[in-house]
């Protein structure tokens, strides 16, 4: 195996694996976090030996989370349309008058 | 909108076929030559010639100049062929048996044309099977992933509550995420079934096909390639055929009720707001001539002139050049519109034989006769009599053929007398000097000199011709105070029609004030005389084409102009706003085309152009009706006559009044100097550079001028130029 075909082979497996996670973030945006597996809350013990619950802080007590590449996408897209959307500012609704 | 061919109502097919060829069969359409609608060509012979629908003569010789005896039309007839079908125009049916099917000759002429068209588009077609095949394989990789993305989507269920999922997302909320995807799961099951149930029997079908050797060698083939170009319609984008054309023929627009309501109420028009208030008249949208003939309804309230007005904007809703929309308000009431939409633009027909181009046809002055076309390919008539024309354009416009057109009615009557002036100085008209009791051209100070002439001797022709109209009326041959053509054709009545044309006048009016004068004065007198003036002008404004003139003419005949403002001037004030313009023509392009008022109502014409050989035998045919004599008399030139010698003549010791002096000079040289005014005279001596003063002569104290001063002006001129004899004039 030349270099040449490995480095081909490589971009081409890498190319197909971007693909298919692309398919996955778009038709599954959600997943389970792996922190609290999916649970929504973790168990804490505190100095005494008690243990006690509390929320996920990773997915906020949902369980689940937005995939990385959704997230990134999101992220994409707000950057994008903050560098292209004019906002026009907001015109008075009522004329001015003066406040006596 | 549906798009066609070409092609000319039923004709038969192997002609709309050749149609389409345009490298290899030649199609002409109207052929001057021949008086047929079309003449058929392959490689150069004549297979068919078509005059109408009734009789298509195979030419034997390839010779299309013959083919005027094989139409079997009379030779004394008038040939005013249209473009309309003659069965639909006059109410003919069409043959049951279609005519190219009737003989056995027209029969073989077609079977021909078919066969070569075909092997014309099987070469055509199979040098670029390659590339067609390129795209093809292309175009259907494209269109199997648009197939699978599609099912797939549908058999996921993705449309249902696609926006709502992706939005739960977006705003990070996974339960109302979860509980729509869990919709969507429930509906997308069934169809995830059935989506591989079809897949799995496919599968199980074609095994068993190519197990048992059904679907094998060319079956196999023709089904992939059958697949292929499914899948290729399917991914083929909508604007780029796989195919190449084989000719990019014209087209032409079919008119529908639609289009017509659509364009109407997109017009904007105040009242005309919803589709189905415009009514279509019996018989609904129909061939008219080479054309559309739609005659609407407008609703209630609306006239047809505010439709006129956006001729221009109806034009961009039927997605159409404007030469080829063509409103017109329609007879029975004002609120009624007869669209006409040709198969082409007007500037891209043909133009129908001259119905005066014809062997052994004469006109007379007070007949109408054709002079041009409308849109439709009608002939538009006019008669000479009564009628005074004034053509305006820009230059390229075809002012001068336009005249041209015009002078061939009052040519080809024998009784004519024709007078032309052309102070372009090119020799427009020079063909027509030998017809011509006078013939100018030039720009220079002598040809005008004439045309001032020429002014002159219509305001005395009007006098004459007044005085002998009078007495004829006193005979009681002239009921009417007019002159009738028996009295014209009467020798030594002195009342025979004069065509008299001035091409490029403004040059005549700005050279002399008295000779547009004159002729606006002629113009108002002699419409009933006999005597028909025709102004041709490209600068239409008031210095240089007087407003009396405007006036007082009868037809005005607006071709090509730059802009509204040369329109009213042409036309008169409004005439654009009342949709009469001739801004929509283009110079060169639409040379001849104008707007002519002054008949029943308005019309687009556009002037018979025929060409130089047509034109030449048209000339002929003049000289020859007239015996080779020139009708009427040259002018005499009266401006030999020295103003200021005369002006010695009738003067007092010290001098003279110009109101004497003037009726003096009109009593003793009436010819040189008729209606001469006090005014008048003082202005033609101040132009010659006598000064105008107080003068006391037999004690009364009133402007004159002083003889010393004429005499010190004659020296003074003698010295300078001692050969001169012109006088008057500086």
């Amino acid at each position: 195996m030349t270099p040449l075909t490995l480095a081909t082979a490589t971009v081409l497996v890498a190319l197909a694996a971007a693909g298919i996670y692309a398919a996955i973030c778009s038709t599954l945006p959600f997943t389970r976090c792996r922190r609290c597996e999916g649970t929504g809350y973790r168990t804490r013990t505190n100095a005494f030996g008690r243990t006690k619950l509390r929320p996920c802080r990773r997915c906020s007590g949902a369980g689940t989370h937005l995939r990385a590449g959704r997230r990134l996408y999101y992220l994409a897209r707000d950057i994008h349309a903050e560098a292209t959307t004019t906002v026009l500012p907001a015109r008075d609704s009522k004329p001015h008058k003066p406040g006596w | 909108m549906t798009e066609y061919q070409s092609n000319t109502i039923g004709l038969d097919h192997a002609n709309d076929i050749a149609d389409d060829t345009g490298e290899f069969g030649e199609v002409i359409p109207f052929d001057r030559g021949t008086d047929a609608e079309r003449v058929d060509m392959v490689d150069g012979t004549v297979v068919a010639v078509v005059d109408d629908l009734d009789r298509t003569v195979v030419a034997t010789d390839g010779n299309a100049d013959g083919d005027e005896e094989a139409s079997g039309e009379p030779d004394d007839l008038p040939s005013s062929m249209t473009w309309a079908a003659p069965d639909r125009a006059s109410g003919e049916r069409a043959p049951v048996i279609p005519p190219w099917l009737r003989s056995g000759q027209a029969r073989k002429a077609a079977a021909r044309q078919a066969v070569s068209t075909a092997r014309y588009y099987t070469a055509f077609h199979a040098v670029r099977t390659p590339l067609y095949a390129t795209k093809t394989l292309g175009y259907s990789l494209v269109g199997v992933g648009r197939v699978t993305g599609k099912v797939t989507r549908w058999a996921r269920a993705e449309e249902g509550n696609y926006e709502l999922r992706q939005q739960a997302a977006a705003s990070n909320d996974a339960y109302t995420w979860q509980a729509l995807n869990k919709v969507r799961a429930r509906e997308a099951r069934g169809r995830l079934w059935a989506l591989s149930l079809a897949v799995c029997t496919l599968l199980i079908l074609a095994t068993i096909l190519l197990t048992t050797g059904l679907l094998a060698g060319p079956v196999l083939g023709v089904s992939l390639v059958g697949l292929m170009l499914l899948f290729a319609h399917l991914g083929r984008p909508a604007d780029k055929p796989i195919l190449g054309r084989v000719a990019t023929g014209r087209k032409f627009t079919k008119l529908t009720g639609d289009l017509v309501r659509n364009a109407l109420v997109a017009l904007a028009v105040r009242g005309i707001t919803a589709p189905e208030q415009v009514e279509f008249c019996h018989p609904g949208i129909h061939r008219d001539g080479p054309g559309w003939l739609a005659r609407v309804n407008l609703p209630e309230g609306v006239t047809a002139v505010k439709v006129l007005e956006k001729r221009d904007a109806l034009a961009a809703a039927l997605r159409l050049p404007v030469d080829q929309v063509w409103p017109a308000a329609g007879p029975d009431h004002p609120g009624q519109l007869d669209l006409w939409v040709g198969y082409h633009p007007a500037s891209k027909t043909g133009q129908p034989l001259w119905s005066l181009a014809g062997d052994a046809v004469s006109t007379s002055f007070f007949e109408s006769a054709e002079f041009g076309t409308d849109e439709r390919g009608r002939p538009v008539e006019t008669t000479m009599f009564q009628r005074s024309y004034l053509l305006g354009g820009q230059p390229g416009s075809g002012k001068s053929y336009a005249a041209r057109a015009l002078v061939g009615i009052a040519m080809l009557d024998p009784t004519c007398e024709l007078k032309i002036c052309e102070f372009k100085g090119t020799g427009d008209f020079l063909d027509l000097e030998d017809l011509c009791s006078t013939y100018v051209c030039g720009v220079d100070d002598e040809a005008l000199d004439q045309g001032v002439a020429l002014g002159r001797w219509l305001v005395t022709e009007a006098e004459k011709r007044g005085r002998r109209i009078l007495a004829a009326r006193k005979r009681g041959e002239a009921p009417q105070g007019k002159v009738t053509p028996e009295l014209a054709a009467k020798p030594g009545s002195g009342l025979h029609p004069v065509c008299v044309l001035i091409d490029e006048a403004h040059e005549l009016f700005l050279y002399s004030a008295d000779a547009a004068g004159n002729i606006e004065r002629a113009i108002k007198r002699l419409r009933a005389l006999g005597v028909s003036v025709i102004l041709a002008t490209q600068i239409p404004d008031k210095s240089s084409l007087p407003p009396g003139i405007t006036r007082c003419v009868t037809n005005r005949w607006c071709l090509s102009v730059a802009g509204q403002v040369e329109n009213d001037m042409i036309l008169g004030t409004g005439a654009y706003k009342r949709g009469l313009t001739g801004t929509v023509y283009r110079p060169v392009f639409d040379a001849g085309w104008g707007c002519m008022t002054g008949g029943a109502a308005p019309v687009a014409v556009r002037s018979q152009f025929p060409d130089e050989e047509t034109w030449a035998g048209m000339v002929a045919r003049s000289a020859s009706l007239r015996g080779g004599k020139v009708v009427g008399a040259p002018i005499e030139t009266a401006p030999a006559r020295d103003l200021l010698a005369d002006l010695t003549e009738v003067a007092a010791s010290n001098g003279q009044h110009w109101d004497t002096a003037a009726e003096a000079l009109a009593e003793t040289w009436p010819e040189a100097y008729p209606h001469l005014t006090a005014a008048a005279l003082s202005d033609m001596a101040r132009t010659a550079g006598l000064a105008s003063v107080n003068v006391k002569i037999t004690g009364e104290v009133r402007r004159g001028y002083r003889r010393t001063d004429l005499v010190k002006l004659r020296t003074t001129r003698d010295e300078a130029t001692p050969v001169e004899t012109e006088g008057g004039e500086d």
